[in-house]
């Protein structure tokens, strides 16, 4: 089933000035439960067709319809909401918040969806026993290794249950055996849970366990291939 | 969580938190202690010159006031008393000559207001008998006593049972004189009321001048909120040939002082708290400026942009509560630890009525207003940091 439409979207920075193209009339479409990698050397515009996917970003022209929503003319409020309740984000940095614990950190975004504490405890807890790190809910981020880190970070980007999880270069900081750990637990997300993971890498390993590839150059598709 | 995180965010950088706080401890600490300390020299004064010089009510003949010549004295003042004895609230009325003399010793002379009394009213009203520092109050037994202040004792070269000389105007227009002998010697906190004022028996006065009535009635009220009140009943119960007046008619001059030690107060608070408002608003350009990424990931997980200027007011009304309530209770430590040592000031402020020692007291009006200027000054002073955040695109602030 389609779930995510992209109608020729292009993104223009600086448009009065000397404008630069980072995505170039784009015209893609995600199917629910899709494990995308979008691949592409820096600079091709990978980050910015996932900001505009995820709803931090609006493109200059085209149209991004999400479950038949058109969220690039959503009011700033509602697209909030909209990011908040549908969609997890995983960053390269991980992004955490250094003066919360692992449980604090993954609670967070459930009280910005105005859960109760017990709820909010109880879900954090359950994920980040189930990602290996029950023994390590109460540590801030600061006394996690980089594989532990992003691990909290997925945690968090699923502890609100969404659709979606958009993710920019999650291995990016990590070594070859944390990939590995990380990249297991989202292929087996989007098994069992059925979640659409669209990511962007250029580390061929992450590459090599995408059911479906993009590549991209110069803000545009240039190859979209899936993997048997 | 956004109060925990607010909170935890605070502690991030322990040093220039503590810095602020400590700033902020120092600042209010020292705006409780000064205000209260000016508001107390103010009410000390204030007090002192009620409770020696004019009470908290007068009433005069119309015209006394402005022109206190020797005859505007008030008719029938008995039925007056016995009308006024009827009021409510009223503790104490008592009569008093109030005329200009010269008094002299046998080496000086001075110009003064002499104050004829009756010692048992005055001695409800008045506490000039504590200020005496030899001798005894007025009373009845004495023969032709009169109080002076020991500035006139110096400068007429009077002990006690000296005799002097007092001259006044009487009753019928002619110059009359009449000996009295130094019962007690003053000293009060104002130096041109001890250098200005001699005090005598109203009947001594009475017989020396043939002034039978008094000039004045000074009013004693039970308690100071119901002067308004107590005023317009007397008001109401008199005809047009009375005057009434309270005591910041009386004495402009300290109504005045009053008014100005509570506008320095205001101004010395505001400065100490603008000073520390713009410290704080230096400190949340920081942590907003260090903090963009972390707001811009905030922002794409799904935070309102509302909640952010939310939490970045919480995070600097926690910092300047903490300054502040540590400052507080250090000011209110300090007062108490003042207010029974006392604070030496200067010997040389008598002009101004202000004694050499102060006892700062607490008031808890002024502990209110500083909470109060320092709560509006925060929400505005953080305002402008956290509307920056507002501005924050999360695509941009996840870039680098």
């Amino acid at each position: 089933m389609r779930v995510i439409e992209l109608k020729n979207i292009s993104k223009v920075y600086n448009p009065k000035g000397i404008a630069v193209n980072a995505v170039n009339n784009v015209s893609l479409s995600f199917n629910q439960g899709e494990f995308t990698a979008i691949v592409g050397a820096s600079g091709s515009g990978k980050t910015t067709l996932l900001n505009m996917i995820g709803g931090i970003d609006t493109p200059t022209n085209g149209e991004v319809i999400i479950e038949n929503q058109k969220v690039n003319t959503l009011s700033e409020s509602k697209l909030t909401t909209f990011r908040r309740d549908n969609i997890g984000f995983i960053f390269q940095q991980y992004n955490l918040l250094p003066v919360l614990t692992a449980i604090e950190n993954v609670e967070f975004i459930l009280e910005l969806q105005g859960k109760q504490k017990r709820e909010r405890e109880q879900r954090a807890k359950e994920l980040l026993i189930a990602i290996g790190l029950g023994d390590k809910l109460n540590e801030r981020p600061g006394k996690l290794s980089g594989g532990q880190q992003q691990r909290v970070a997925v945690a968090r980007a699923l502890a609100h249950k969404p659709k979606f999880i958009i993710a920019d270069e999650p291995t990016a900081n990590l070594d070859s055996k944390s990939t590995s750990d990380l990249l297991e637990m989202m292929l087996s997300l989007n098994q069992k849970e059925g979640i659409t993971f669209i990511f962007s890498t250029h580390d061929n390993r992450v590459v090599e366990k995408a059911k479906r590839v993009i590549v991209f150059e110069d803000g545009r598709v240039i190859e979209d291939t899936v993997n048997s | 969580m956004t109060s925990k995180l607010a909170w935890k965010n605070i502690w991030r950088n322990k040093t220039r938190s503590f810095v602020f706080i400590a700033a902020a401890t120092i600042g209010f600490a020292m705006a409780l202690f000064t205000l209260n300390s000016m508001k107390s020299i103010a009410e000390q004064r204030l007090s002192d010159a009620i409770n020696i010089q004019t009470s908290f009510i007068q009433v005069h003949k119309k015209g006394f006031m402005d022109d206190k010549e020797i005859t505007f004295t008030i008719p029938q003042s008995e039925q007056v008393i016995s009308k006024l004895k009827s009021i409510a609230g009223i503790h104490t009325i008592a009569k008093r000559i109030s005329a200009n003399a010269v008094v002299a010793s046998p080496e000086n002379n001075i110009a003064c207001e002499i104050k004829g009394i009756v010692p048992n009213e005055e001695n409800q009203i008045s506490v000039l008998k504590d200020f005496l520092i030899e001798g005894e109050a007025l009373n009845e037994e004495q023969t032709l006593p009169i109080l002076v202040s020991k500035r006139t004792a110096e400068k007429l070269k009077l002990k006690l049972e000296s005799k002097v000389i007092v001259t006044l105007k009487s009753a019928g227009g002619e110059i009359v004189g009449g000996a009295f002998r130094v019962a007690g010697i003053f000293v009060t906190p104002s130096t041109p009321y001890d250098e200005g004022t001699v005090i005598a028996r109203f009947n001594d006065l009475k017989e020396l001048s043939g002034i039978v009535e008094p000039h004045e009635l000074a009013i004693k009220v039970e308690d100071p909120s119901i002067i308004a009140d107590v005023m317009t009943a007397i008001t109401s119960s008199l005809s047009s040939d009375y005057e009434v007046s309270d005591w910041k008619y009386l004495l402009p001059e300290l109504f005045a002082f009053d008014g100005f030690i509570n506008m320095v107060g205001v101004l010395f608070t505001i400065i100490i708290i603008l000073g520390l408002g713009f410290s704080l608003m230096n400190t949340m350009n920081m942590i907003v400026q260090e903090r963009t990424k972390e707001i811009g990931m905030l922002r794409a997980i799904g935070q309102g942009k509302w909640s952010v200027f939310n939490m970045l007011l919480k995070e600097s009304g926690l910092m300047m509560m903490v300054g502040a309530s540590t400052g507080i209770l250090l000011g209110l430590v300090f007062i108490s630890l003042a207010s029974e040592s006392g604070i030496r000031i200067s010997d040389d402020l008598g002009f101004l009525g202000i004694r050499p020692i102060i006892y700062p007291k607490i008031n808890m009006s002024l502990v209110v207003m500083i909470v109060i200027m320092a709560t509006m000054l925060t929400v505005v002073i953080s305002a402008l940091p956290a509307t920056k955040a507002l501005r924050i695109k999360a695509n941009e602030a996840l870039k680098d």
